[in-house]
């Protein structure tokens, strides 16, 4: 069962309704059961994984808190290569039979649990359901976020009752959620997949377009299941953490790694960057550390270099950014730039976006010539790939091009509130009965009608479904 | 308590609201095919005038024509073929049908008998993957109008083998939706309920002319299937279906340019037939029920004028054979006359002026207009045996053929009023043509000028135009009983024999 699917639109509403009649004491259980059985309607020949990292890290978590010094050490480097081991394998080696759907994002949160009993910070979970449900919980269990395990812990053992409020906000931001997908990433993929497909039949302007597209592609894919997860547990009573925070509007790529996948990158800060020295042992060290981590980053998206390239390139970025600061700033005084000017954050905003846009070439195509004739022939304008029509030969007509605009337009209008402190959600919650009911009926239509679905889509899969 | 009361009151409010304008994009982004072929059978059928239901292909769409056999016979029926339609399809669509009316006769034609797969999603394991999606497109015309029932889910469950297939044709929502980019007015109507239509009782008439390049294999009334085939074991079905429900069936096998696995197919079911006793017309090794060079719209298709051809030789058999009722003049079924004024108009307007040279010739032989034909003597049309061929189907005299034969300019002038038909080859003049638009006289002059005038008014010479010196056919057609010039039709066949507009 996918999260977008008809079964899944069945499933939450009767599984909630049950959950919430159950007592509040073993509420956590239905929810084990529940996310297991979610999980083997997903992938079944994956369960095998996730219940191998559910009871080794239980294991490990109940020996991390009764051992010491040396054996403790040891007790948490073999469970955690074990687990690396199976994911390692997996990804790098072609072993299907020891992949697993979401198997990096279940991973990485037991590891994290790991950690944390080791260093003392939590409390080994002494009840197996509780830590599996932890593992496994089903909005999660495929794309994250990657959750810490002293964050929802707690919440698992005392369960919210029903809130009106939270349910109508988690479907809220759960169908925002699926406009971000069906609407617009899915949208985009067609044309994307289009021109990547054969990016050298294609003039410079659909190269440039197509690697845009795709920069939103993967935003709105990743990001609009995120916001289904999060909508989702927020109907259950549960809150997990922000996982993209209106990324295209940063204005550094250091500010980027901030409001991208943040559950990632702050296990990486968290689990690698600081383990590793962080910035507490000289410059250059600092910078290596930066590098390590970027790279693995992109190393546990896949096996693929590109993915290696696409890391180490956002750590160059970032690396550069910090060694160019000094001219920077003398450039800007030099020119007397007012840093706070609308033109000046507008211009390192677009900036920071192409830098990015970049990056995901490396993300996105099969091999790095692509990649490489694509970086170079962006640049190269052909505006009559728009002017004669051809941009809606690939997959989308007139009106499917000009929904895409208006629906990015809508997501950057979003995304810009959001930035300033606006909530349009809220906005919306506290208009009147009318206004209210009319932007939820217009938004479901526009959902259901102009999303991506139905035969001949595979609208069901998502990218970081297969990370 | 108050609140939660609230809540809930208001929540269900919402939820009805949303469901109507989902349910209300739902019949907007529909594809109206079906419901535009389908939605007369709903009405007649619950009125109960069905008395014969027409099932098989788009051979029975495209041949037979429920208005012509009401108008001529009397005899009031619904053509049920669907595009693509196995015999598997078609009974399928006949127990649907079933449920909602009790027809005192069913025709099957038994086209396409030879194949031999189950599944319309799968045919055969080397057919191409268009023809798949083909089919599976074909297949919505025979199923969207169904209301969701437990006979349309058995239906599509023993039609289609994919799951996922299956579950396009039980909600069409899942495919239709994206029609969202391509919605018309018509399909907004549907909701006013005064949508667009099929006026003609489910048929659709084929009126432009293809060239028919295939040769006629010769009937061999020995040859059968090879094998026992699914859709013999369909036709089988329907046959015990409607014997079982006291319905009289005949079967069919319509005319078009055969091939041998449709002789073999002809052939075995004519043997289905003399094994369960039930009467069959084959239309295959029937000589002069059509003229293949103006009945085929195509190879495998009847044009409009073969479906008249065809449908009057059912009406006959019927009238002859199965003790139906005449429904022409009872007030009960007067839709059917507003519907038969509806067809004659749209022949009529279709008469006035086609696309194509070939077609208008034989739109006039429908007789809705009166005509006039002229060609040049040097005219490549003369020496064309398809164009010659039908001029001569047109006058039902060889007249033209000795012009073709001789390189000579020729004239015709066909009135539906009197019934006279004037012909002249070379420099033959005609003097004192009585038609509805007054007398007339045709002189030739010289190879590019002649006269054509109403004997009253010697002025105005119809034949002649500056304008179009180098059209070497003209055409011109006036209303049969006022004389009113309709179009004048100019062609320059050398160049092609599409008329401009």
């Amino acid at each position: 069962m996918q999260l977008i699917s008809i079964q899944f639109l069945i499933f939450l509403p009767v599984m909630a309704f049950i959950y919430f009649l159950i007592p509040e004491k073993v509420r956590y259980i239905w929810l084990f059961l529940i996310s297991w059985a979610f999980y083997l309607s997903l992938d079944l020949r994956g369960f095998p994984v996730l219940l191998f990292t559910s009871v080794s890290t239980y294991v490990g978590g109940r020996l991390l808190e009764k051992l010491e010094g040396g054996k403790k050490k040891a007790v948490l480097a073999v469970v955690i290569c074990a687990n690396l081991l199976v994911l390692a394998l997996s990804k790098y080696t072609g072993l299907t039979f020891l992949s697993a759907a979401g198997m990096s994002f279940f991973m990485f949160m037991a590891i994290g649990y790991l950690v944390d009993v080791y260093r003392g910070d939590l409390y080994a979970e002494k009840n197996f359901l509780l830590l599996s449900l932890f593992i496994s919980f089903f909005p999660q269990v495929t794309s994250g976020p990657i959750e810490r395990a002293g964050h929802m812990l707690r919440q698992f053992r005392t369960p919210q009752n029903f809130s009106y409020d939270r349910m109508r906000d988690g479907l809220l931001q759960m169908m925002w959620g699926y406009f971000m997908k069906m609407v617009i990433a899915d949208r985009c993929a067609i044309l994307v997949s289009s021109i990547y497909a054969d990016p050298v039949k294609y003039a410079g302007t659909a190269t440039l377009i197509a690697s845009i597209l795709y920069t939103f592609e993967i935003y709105c894919d990743f990001g609009g299941y995120s916001n289904i997860a999060i909508g989702c547990a927020k109907v259950l009573g549960f809150d997990l953490m922000k996982n993209f925070d209106a990324p295209y509007t940063s204005a550094t790529v250091q500010e980027f790694w901030r409001r991208w996948h943040i559950s990632l990158s702050s296990w990486f800060k968290d689990y690698l960057y600081i383990p590793l020295g962080g910035n507490r042992k000289g410059t250059v060290r600092k910078y290596i550390n930066i590098l390590i981590v970027f790279v693995l980053s992109g190393l546990w998206h896949g096996a693929t270099y590109t993915f290696a390239i696409w890391g180490l390139l956002h750590g160059i970025y970032q690396v550069l950014g910090h060694v160019l600061k000094p001219l920077r700033d003398r450039l800007c005084d030099t020119f007397n730039v007012v840093r706070d000017s609308f033109s000046h954050r507008l211009l390192k905003t677009l900036i920071t976006f192409m830098l990015v846009n970049i990056a995901w070439i490396f993300f996105r195509v099969q091999d790095f010539k692509s990649a490489l004739y694509m970086v170079l022939h962006i640049w190269k304008t052909a505006p009559w790939f728009i002017s004669k029509g051809t941009v809606y030969e690939l997959g989308l007509d007139r009106p499917n091009v000009l929904l895409l605009l208006m629906s990015i337009g809508l997501l950057i209008g979003v995304d810009i509130a959001n930035k300033h402190g606006i909530k349009v959600a809220e906005k919306i919650t506290t208009q009147g009965i009318w206004l209210r009911w009319l932007i939820y009926i217009a938004a479901v239509t526009l959902i259901v009608t102009c999303g991506i679905w139905g035969p001949g889509y595979d609208a069901a899969g998502f990218i970081y479904q297969n990370f | 308590m108050k609140r939660k009361v609230s809540l809930v009151i208001k929540t269900a409010v919402f939820l009805v609201m949303l469901a109507a304008v989902l349910l209300a994009v739902m019949v907007v982004t529909e594809r109206k095919t079906s419901y535009m072929k389908n939605k007369s059978f709903f009405e007649e059928a619950k009125k109960d005038h069905l008395d014969v239901l027409f099932i098989g292909s788009s051979h029975v769409i495209n041949g037979i024509n429920p208005i012509d056999l009401y108008e001529d016979y009397g005899i009031t029926s619904y053509n049920l073929g669907g595009h693509g339609s196995l015999l598997k399809e078609s009974y399928w669509q006949l127990i649907r049908a079933l449920d909602y009316c009790k027809p005192k006769y069913v025709v099957v034609d038994c086209f396409m008998m030879d194949r031999n797969y189950e599944y319309v999603d799968e045919m055969y394991e080397e057919t191409p993957e268009e023809f798949r999606q083909a089919a599976i497109s074909q297949l919505h015309l025979n199923m969207d109008a169904y209301p969701l029932s437990k006979l349309k889910i058995a239906a599509v469950k023993d039609l289609v083998h994919d799951p996922k297939i299956q579950y396009q044709y039980l909600f069409d929502f899942i495919v239709y939706h994206n029609r969202w980019s391509e919605l018309e007015q018509k399909d907004f109507q549907k909701l006013s309920g005064d949508g667009e239509y099929n006026m003609l009782m489910g048929a659709e008439m084929k009126h432009e002319l293809e060239w028919n390049t295939n040769d006629m294999t010769e009937y061999n009334p020995e040859e059968r299937l090879p094998e026992h085939t699914v859709c013999e074991e369909y036709l089988m079905k329907i046959i015990d279906e409607c014997q079982r429900d006291g319905i009289g069936i005949v079967l069919t096998y319509l005319p078009f340019s055969a091939e041998v696995q449709d002789i073999q197919s002809a052939n075995s079911a004519a043997d289905i037939a003399a094994t369960y006793g039930v009467p069959y017309i084959n239309m295959l090794n029937m000589d002069g029920i059509i003229d293949p060079m103006t009945d085929l719209a195509d190879p495998g298709h009847l044009s409009s004028t073969g479906a008249k051809k065809v449908t009057d030789y059912i009406g006959g058999w019927l009238s002859e054979n199965a003790n139906l009722i005449d429904h022409r003049g009872d007030e009960a079924y007067s839709n059917w006359d507003k519907l038969g004024k509806s067809y004659n108009k749209e022949v009529r307007s279709l008469s006035i002026r086609q696309r194509l040279l070939t077609t208008q010739l034989n739109m006039l032989t429908l007789g809705k207009t009166s005509a006039i034909v002229y060609v040049n003597e040097d005219s490549p049309a003369l020496q064309d045996p398809w164009f010659v061929h039908l001029i001569s189907n047109l006058t039902g005299t060889e007249k033209v053929y000795e012009a073709s034969r001789n390189h000579q300019q020729y004239f015709m002038l066909i009135d539906r009023a009197t019934g006279n038909v004037y012909e002249a080859a070379d420099y033959e003049q005609l003097e004192n043509m009585s038609t509805a638009m007054g007398e007339m006289t045709y002189i030739p002059v010289e190879k590019r000028f002649r006269l054509l005038y109403l004997t009253s008014d010697e002025d105005t010479n119809f034949l002649y135009d500056d304008e179009h010196l180098k059209d070497d056919v003209q055409i011109m057609t006036y209303d049969n009983e006022n004389g009113e010039i309709l179009s004048h039709i100019y062609c320059e066949s050398s160049h092609s024999y599409e008329i401009d507009e």
